[in-house]
């Protein structure tokens, strides 16, 4: 036995403990979980806003479902006739290699160009939201668009990984995710005003499955 | 400095030694393999995990098995061995602990460096660079990298494709990823961006030229600068063959086998010309040094 073959040892050694430790502190892989059932989360009907026939909206078209994620599409009108476009989505805990598809992506990908972004605040439940309003314009119309993305309890406004999110609040769990969008076609203006009041009331529909499902778990109070 | 023969005369302690370090290295990466085989190598983007693995694990045994190497006496090679051995466990730890997927994966670059730093210092590192250089495309980005990268390139095929046919007088226009040709609508999906391809080919291409052994280094840099080119072009003309299909001969054709092939017929015209810059560089340069000679 010389130093080369200690050292080689050694590394050995390094190599099987690291991979004897994780596989002990590694989550134990659960079985991915039911989708929500969206559609039975979501009120047909709340303050002046009734459920109607989605017309026409910009869908992400080109992906099939993987176990455990869910998307709704909705239409919701109110006693003056405005018309609210609604889009829920869910994504299982699956770790960094989901590809969330944030509206901006999607709207870009159907010919709209963003013409304006703005981020803000809003209370609901007790959770501090964060919400996006974009200006998307194509040729054929002008849509307002309003929507927060919520992975774990954290509600997040940019893409980008959340492996050192994780790891820097301590937790080692996958998290999960939803997407929430409403939109309007505007002939001028987009009324994110409007927008606020029909999320203000259609949180307060959700019921608490609801609630856990598009807004997260509350913060302990 | 003492060498010997990784399989040369050894004590029984050799042998020992090796096989504990590919037992360990086992005892670290089956588990995560078993992980990404029922996960991210499934995905299109990483189907050339596991041939590069073999590539890579292939080159590098050759020259273990065939050449001599020096072993480490000096402490700065060692601690630098060690260092990056140990950010490369500590990768794979936290990688696999938080399920970050591009942590463990970029981990086995870090690992692979470190033991050859460890082991044999710079000047075996140097010689194994190119296994060590292809444990980089082993990397699984996170799906917004991917998006990032599939966004622009998208863009810019729709974008090439949409012109030029339009230039050439056929009713086409783009908004978006949406190309109408006549009377159809075509959605340019994410796959359409080429960025499979590009990696496939830049990943041939590398092995190609290590596998050919260039003595003129001019040679080698115009086949690797001619690769991502290469690859885009082909997938333009892949995406436009799709859209004439569909124009002149009806959306089914499009969408049907014809999808399929013409990606593959692409992708073998891409890999010969390739070698047709290869085969032309090699003319030109060695001709060049002929007549100085």
């Amino acid at each position: 036995m010389n130093a080369h073959h200690f050292r080689m040892l050694f590394i050995a050694g390094l190599l099987a403990l690291t991979g004897v430790s994780t596989a002990l502190l590694k989550p134990v892989p659960a079985p991915p979980p039911a989708a929500p059932d969206l559609e039975s989360l979501m009120p047909e009907k709340f303050g002046p806003w009734r459920r109607i026939d989605l017309s026409e909206a910009v869908l992400p078209a080109e992906r099939e479902l993987q176990p455990g994620e869910a998307v709704a599409y909705r239409a919701y009108q109110d006693d003056l006739g405005r018309v609210v476009t609604l889009v829920a989505a869910y994504g299982p805990p699956l770790g960094d290699s989901v590809r969330l598809h944030r509206p901006e992506t999607c709207y870009v990908a159907q010919g709209f160009a963003i013409r304006s972004r703005a981020e803000s605040e809003f209370e609901a439940r007790g959770r501090s939201v964060a919400l996006v309003d974009l200006d998307a314009e194509s040729p054929s119309r002008r849509e307002g668009v309003t929507y927060w993305l919520r992975e774990g309890s954290a509600f997040t406004t940019k893409a980008g990984g959340n492996g050192w999110r994780r790891l820097s609040r301590g937790g080692s769990n996958p998290l999960d995710g939803a997407l929430l969008r409403v939109s309007t076609i505007n002939a001028e203006e987009p009324q994110f005003a409007f927008h606020r009041e029909f999320l203000v009331a259609f949180v307060d529909a959700l019921g608490p499955e609801g609630q856990r499902t598009l807004l997260g778990e509350a913060a302990p109070s | 400095m003492r060498s010997i023969a990784i399989n040369g005369r050894l004590d029984v302690s050799g042998p020992l030694a090796i096989t504990a370090l590919f037992a360990g290295a086992l005892a670290l990466y089956l588990p995560i393999y078993v992980d990404f085989a029922n996960g991210p190598w499934r995905r299109d983007e990483n189907a050339h995990a596991l041939i590069i693995m073999a590539i890579a694990a292939g080159a590098a045994g050759v020259r273990l098995s065939t050449e001599k190497f020096d072993l480490v006496r000096k402490r700065s090679e060692q601690a630098a061995g060690f260092a990056l051995l140990a950010g490369g466990l500590m990768l794979a730890g936290t990688g696999r602990i938080s399920e970050t997927v591009v942590f463990v994966s970029s981990s086995q670059t870090f690992v692979a460096a470190g033991v050859v730093i460890a082991l044999f210092g710079w000047q075996g590192a140097r010689r194994l660079w190119f296994p060590l250089a292809l444990t980089l495309y082993l990397i699984i980005w996170p799906g917004w990298v991917l998006d990032a990268l599939t966004a622009p390139l998208k863009s810019l095929v729709t974008q090439i494709v949409s012109n030029t046919l339009y230039s050439l007088g056929l009713p086409v226009a783009h908004a978006g990823a949406v190309i109408s040709a006549g009377p159809y609508q075509l959605l340019v999906a994410d796959a359409c961006s080429g960025l499979n391809s590009l990696i496939a080919l830049t990943a041939i291409g590398a092995v190609y030229l290590y596998a050919v052994k260039h003595r003129d280094w001019r040679i080698n840099a115009a086949v690797l600068a001619s690769l991502v080119p290469i690859a885009i072009v082909a997938n333009i003309t892949r995406v436009a063959a799709l859209v004439l299909i569909t124009y002149f001969i009806g959306y089914d054709a499009g969408q049907g086998f014809l999808h399929d092939g013409a990606g593959l017929l692409m992708f073998s015209a891409a890999l010969a010309l390739v070698f047709a810059v290869d085969g032309l560089a090699a003319l030109l340069f060695v001709r060049q040094a002929g007549a100085l000679t």
